[in-house]
């Protein structure tokens, strides 16, 4: 018989293999006798692959082929859909066994091709290493033309992917120039410059300059300048900044500036709201008057470009920084204070954030109705007559900012030189003897290694070149510098053995972490041979509590949830106003961020990503979701992730915890970053919600679509929803087998619309068709996503697994392979009992010892 | 027949009648791409009126509709493309990514930002030309801007907008310390990059050999980059070219258009660029094509009013008249096979204020050109106008696999 003959054949060398652990005919070959082999035979071959000839016995020949066989038994797509199914201790313990049989033979391999390749910073991690090498201020970005880092698996952290090219290295060689200009520091202290500006402020906006010119031509003095326009876009760059004219050509020097503004918030009341309703408004009486303060730059921008220079002043700027909101009293002159951090050739500009409009023509317009109403038409007509059509916002009466004077003193220097010289130099003058060992003490740092004076010869020799050329001994010394930032030594991660030593493992752990170098205290155990004895956790733990860890959350989930993908299909401008209008955007990626740092710093159990009853908005993402903003709770989280307002001071804007009593909400599949950045702006596609959650979610991403399948097109004559299309499209049984997976999930987040917000029903043109959002996945029926999601809890440990899986590629910068799942098995057994805590994941990832491995 | 043979039979088609010479020497540069490329955008913000700019029917023989009957000696050089766009929207507001697809919002997610095509195309070669790109306009902004040209960090690139400033740029020398103080910073950078290769070759010893590999492409890296800095340097202290050619006034974008178009011709014939930008702004002068002075974006806005209509008619039909001189004297030069000139607006129909149906005409740089290629109308068939520009950029580098929000190079176009 067929069949007994190829069992002998698969099975004698295979028992004679592993005998002793796997006890006969219960492990793989059982379920493949079972399950397999209808399909998988010499005769079918169903997708090209027959398991009949394929050795137990795992070899090169045949190690691939297992090891998918595994993974489509493991993620639950084989057998299909619509087959008999083993039980799920058939399926467990196939899996444990053909995952032993696979181990096994991977550590007889050599682990070269498996390990982590070289691998060069990141832009991130360039742009911290080198904010802490100086501790520099960072107020622009000094690898703003790097080219985008590839990802891999959603991580830009893979050797193999980050290449280096000649056009980034020439950013290299720029970046260094820069960067040793604002850190290295010779000269004496620069003399602190003081700006006392009087009303006007801002000559530019087109309606402030008409109101300077009726001060002009009456004579009468600008005691005040007020400010009426929302900062606002409607699909646009943001624009409507008054920039401080008199202070446009920006600081001279980069440094700390103290700046005074005073101002109060008029008319809070004032607007007839009835009446401005019409047009719609974006004003909400109940908020106070916010005032916030930006940077911007006119640099490289030819000063005869009249208009040039207005765009540049009134637009948002790539690179600008937001520095301060504050929420105004009413009728009261405060002085807000704050101490900001400008770039030479930086200015200031003040922002109306809640403005009740970004278009001065609908206030306006609302002024003329005013005094046709009041009956002050005539003299409203006459003024425009006589000093220009925009002359009204001066006598009108809207919400607006009134600034009476502002102050701008600096640069504030604590000490002289400052903090970034002094790392390099130390506290005595420079002599051009000093050159070699301030080479090497630099480079140790920059290296993030012991370096000895010969590896540094060559740079040494370049300073020496250059004092014979007839540089100063301070000039040719910060030559050797921007050698050593622009050496491989620096760009990349040098790991030389299998087993890492004391110092990469500061850096794995560093640039995990932080995304960037080791701090002293790190290095100094990494010295004293810590790490060796395996006492990683506490360090782990004193990194995660550092500021700088903000760094490991924003990347970690731009990798893991794709978060740096929200934006990139940007939302219609015409349909999702709002999501400019309120800036949903910056508020939709810190819910996110906010949620994943609460459950880190309270160890909080995983399964609440999948669902919870609570989440952290401002004021308008609350508005967004509906959920009643006074149900704040109170949070764990340091009070320094919850502000937005930067130094200044602006209660109403902060982030919150809110009770979610709304269930549809809770968990990541109810925030509005993913459900905006698993859409295309437009509409919602049900495949790659679906996809998203596979892949990272459960972390069993579906195999591409067979070639020569077409997308799904959207239906233009509306008369079908996208369901009714993939159902169709599901009919074929070489779709449905990945469908049956991918869809329902997507179907149960079809009730939210592509930037997030709740829909019972689809918008087909002139009129409406109903969201059903029912479905089955696996072997659970839901209705709705509530149902959905519960159906989801009973899958933590899945999840778990997936999120290890991140963690470990984050980490490790490498594709996992086959013998990594013990290690990662190892953690989720640990922490099973716990549901999975967030904080212990992280760490036990630390503690593992592939983190230790190359 | 291969694709190579349908290429050459379209030529000669485009040629018509006068097989002469100089048009087999044009096409065997066309079937293989002359090392030298070179791009031209030309751009205005308002859009054109679609029936004096789309022809009818589509293919090689379309008949040109009014305003393009300039190119009717240039037929088989040019091609006009209908229903491509970028799939965005927001009017004006939108009009700022026609050389990007990206709008600055969404910039911050793209790996390249909101790089416009012209800024991509200067980084293909370093220190090939003078000037990696040359971004100039006819006038002022004052009444509507293209913000044309964009950096891959997200920085407009403001256009020279007086061609006495194009001249000077292109065809006067620099002082002797600003010559001094750009080679010098050459030199260090020279210095540094042998320094670092030191570096790299004793942490080469210590790799295993997958990261040696790795290495090699910083080490590659370093040569290519020593070799542009040479090529730069050389450049400081040439001489600009010499021409036969005055400083020019400035003036109205009516008489400043035909000067810059004369200058940029100049500029690719003296190698002093390879990729320069026209724009076309919102202070065009209406009372130089002899139209009441109302301005340009008045009669952009004409809502089917006839006078503003045949006002904004004439105005488009001086911009693709001139266009065409310029791309007849590149011609003439024997220079168009290798310069793509590309023509349109991020604005589709400047009174409806839409940033779908772009008009976008592309002449030259050795494709085989139909007349009017009419790409799919129907929604989730559409071919993003990012494709064209891939296309357009691989006759740069063949190896570009992406621009923007591409999903593939066209493989023609159309018919």
């Amino acid at each position: 018989m067929k069949f007994s003959v190829m069992l002998s054949r698969f099975t004698v060398p295979a028992l004679v293999a592993f005998c002793f652990a796997v006890p006969a005919f219960a492990g793989v070959e059982s379920l493949l006798s079972q399950s397999c082999l209808d399909c998988h035979d010499d005769a079918l071959a169903k997708g090209d692959l027959s398991l009949e000839t394929v050795d137990f016995a795992i070899s090169d020949s045949n190690a691939a082929i297992w090891e998918k066989a595994l993974e489509q038994v493991e993620r639950g797509f084989m057998p299909p859909a619509g087959e008999a199914q083993p039980t799920d201790e058939e399926r467990e313990t196939a899996i444990l066994d053909l995952e032993a049989r696979l181990v096994a033979y991977h550590e007889q391999q050599s682990r070269e091709k498996t390990q982590s390749v070289l691998r060069r910073l990141n832009r991130t991690e360039y742009r911290n290493t080198i904010r802490d090498l100086f501790k520099l201020e960072l107020g622009s970005d000094p690898t703003s033309a790097f080219p985008g880092d590839e990802r891999s698996h959603g991580f830009a952290t893979n050797g193999e992917t980050l290449v280096t090219s000649n056009f980034l290295l020439r950013q290299y060689l720029e970046a260094a120039e820069e960067i040793v200009r604002r850190a290295i520091h010779f000269e004496p202290e620069p003399e602190v410059v003081r700006w006392e500006l009087r009303p006007p402020f801002d000559r530019t906006t087109s309606e402030q300059a008409s109101i300077v010119r009726y001060h002009d031509k009456t004579g009468e003095t600008q005691s005040y300048q007020d400010f009426y326009q929302r900062i606002g876009a409607g699909g646009a760059p943001y624009r409507f900044y008054h920039p401080l004219d008199e202070m446009s050509e920006g600081v001279p020097v980069s440094g700390w500036y103290d700046v005074r503004i005073d101002a109060e918030g008029k008319f809070r009341n004032a607007l007839d709201e009835e009446r401005f309703k019409r047009w719609p408004s974006l004003w909400d009486p109940s908020e106070p008057i916010r005032l916030a303060l930006f940077t911007a730059s006119l640099g490289g921008i030819d000063p005869q470009n009249k208009e040039g220079i207005k765009f540049a002043k009134i637009t948002e700027q790539a690179g600008q920084k937001h520095l301060a909101t504050w929420d105004l009293p009413d009728d009261e002159v405060t002085s807000l204070k704050c101490r900001v951090w400008l770039e030479a050739g930086q200015f200031l500009r003040i922002g109306f954030p809640n403005g009740p409009t970004n278009s001065n023509n609908r206030i306006l317009k609302y002024f003329d109705e005013v005094a046709a109403d009041s009956g002050g038409e005539a003299e409203h007509e006459a003024r425009k007559k006589l000093y220009g059509g925009l002359v009204p916002f001066h006598f009108g009466e809207t919400p607006r900012i009134r600034v009476h004077a502002i102050e701008v003193e600096g640069p504030v220097n604590e000490t002289w030189p400052p903090p970034g010289h002094r790392v390099v130099f130390g506290d005595t003058e420079y002599q051009s003897f000093d050159a070699g060992e301030v080479l090497q003490k630099f480079a140790t740092r920059a290296w993030r290694r012991l370096v000895d004076a010969a590896e540094l010869k060559s740079t040494l020799e370049l300073v020496r070149a250059a004092e014979k050329a007839g540089e100063s001994p301070e000039a040719a010394i910060q030559e050797g510098i921007k050698a050593i930032l622009c050496a491989p030594g620096f760009i990349y991660r040098e790991e030389r053995g299998d087993r890492l030593s004391n110092e990469e493992i500061a850096s794995r752990l560093s640039y995990f972490l932080w995304a960037s170098m080791p701090d002293e205290a790190l290095m100094k155990r990494a010295a004293a041979g810590e790490f060796i004895a395996g006492s990683l956790r506490a360090e782990a733990e004193r990194i995660l509590s550092d500021p700088r860890s903000d760094s490991f959350v924003n990347e970690f989930l731009d990798g893991w949830l794709q978060l740096n993908k929200l934006g990139s299909m940007a939302p219609d401008p015409f349909r999702y106003r709002i999501y400019y209008d309120d800036r949903l955007e910056p508020a939709m990626r810190t819910e996110t961020r906010l949620f994943f740092r609460h459950l880190l710093d309270s160890n909080g159990p995983i399964s609440d990503f999948l669902n919870s009853d609570y989440t952290f908005v401002n004021r308008e993402l609350a508005g967004f979701y509906q959920v009643e903003d006074d149900s704040s709770q109170p949070t764990d989280l340091d009070p320094r992730h919850l502000r937005q307002d930067g130094v200044g001071s602006s209660p109403t804007t902060r982030f919150r915890r809110v009770a979610l009593t709304d269930p549809r909400r809770g968990g990541l599949l109810g925030q509005a970053s993913v459900l905006t950045l698993t859409a295309n702006g437009v509409d919602t596609s049900p495949v790659i919600r679906g996809i998203w959650l596979l892949e990272n979610i459960l972390g069993t991403p579906p195999s591409p679509p067979p070639p020569g399948i077409p997308a799904i097109e959207p239906d233009i004559r509306g008369a079908k929803t996208i369901r009714d299309q993939l159902e169709k499209h599901r009919e074929s049984a070489s779709c449905r087998s990945c469908h049956a997976h991918i869809d329902p999930p997507g179907f149960a987040l079809e009730s939210f619309d592509p930037i997030g917000k709740w829909r019972g029903h689809y918008r087909v043109g002139e009129g409406h068709l109903p969201v059903d959002s029912s479905g089955t996945f696996g072997d659970v029926a839901f209705t709705d996503v509530v149902a959905f999601k519960a159906g989801l809890m009973k899958r933590e440990k899945a999840f778990a697994r997936c999120l290890v899986e991140k963690l470990f590629i984050h980490a490790l910068g490498r594709d996992l392979v086959i013998t990594d799942r013990p290690h990662i098995r190892k953690i989720l057994d640990a922490t099973e009992a716990d549901h999975y805590p967030l904080r212990d994941l992280v760490l036990a990832v630390v503690e593992s010892e592939i983190f230790s491995l190359k | 027949m291969t694709a190579a043979n349908l290429k050459r039979r379209h030529f000669l088609r485009g040629s018509g009648a006068c097989l002469a010479l100089p048009f087999f020497e044009t096409f065997a540069r066309a079937d293989e791409p002359p090392t030298t490329q070179r791009f031209v955008a030309v751009a205005n913000p308002f859009g054109m009126i679609a029936d004096a700019f789309f022809p009818a029917r589509a293919g090689f023989d379309a008949e040109l509709p009014e305003n393009l009957t300039a190119f009717e000696s240039l037929r088989g050089k040019f091609t006009v493309f209908s229903n491509i766009d970028h799939g965005i929207s927001g009017g004006h507001a939108g009009t700022h990514a026609f050389l990007s697809g990206v709008r600055t919002q969404e910039a911050a997610t793209m790996p390249n930002g909101n790089i416009t095509l012209d800024q991509f195309l200067g980084e293909a070669n370093p220190g090939e030309t003078r000037f990696p790109v040359l971004n100039t306009s006819a006038g002022s902004n004052n009444g509507g801007a293209c913000e044309l040209s964009w950096t891959r960090s997200g920085v407009l690139v403001p256009a020279i907008q007086r061609v006495s400033e194009v001249f000077k740029l292109l065809f006067v020398d620099d002082s002797a310390d600003r010559s001094r103080s750009r080679s010098r910073k050459y030199d260090r950078q020279g210095s540094i990059l042998d320094a670092v290769t030191a570096q790299a070759r004793s942490m080469n010893q210590r790799l295993s050999k997958r990261d040696q590999a790795k290495l090699e492409q910083y080490l590659t890296s370093v040569r290519e980059v020593e070799s542009a800095i040479q090529q730069e340097k050389s450049w400081v202290h040439r001489p600009r070219p010499e021409v036969d050619f005055s400083e020019p006034k400035d003036g109205t974008i009516t008489e400043q258009l035909p000067i810059l178009f004369d200058l940029i011709a100049l500029a690719l014939e003296t190698n002093s660029t390879h990729v320069a930008t026209v724009e076309i702004p919102g202070a065009f002068d209406t009372a130089g094509v002899g139209l009441e002075p109302k301005g340009y974006h008045a009669y952009s806005h004409h809502g089917k009013d006839p006078t503003l209509m045949a006002g904004q008619r004439t105005i488009e039909k001086y911009q693709l008249e001139k266009l065409a001189g310029f791309i007849s004297r590149l011609d003439d030069l024997g220079l168009l096979s290798s310069t793509q000139v590309l023509f349109g607006s991020g604005m589709g129909d400047g009174s409806a204020h839409n940033n779908s149906n772009l008009p976008v005409l592309l002449a030259g740089g050795g494709h085989s050109h139909t007349t009017h290629a009419v790409m799919p109308e129907e929604k989730g068939k559409r071919v993003p106008l990012s494709n064209l520009y891939l296309t357009m950029a691989q006759q740069f580098d063949p190896r570009t696999e992406r621009f923007g929000h591409s999903t593939g190079a066209l493989e023609s176009f159309g018919v």
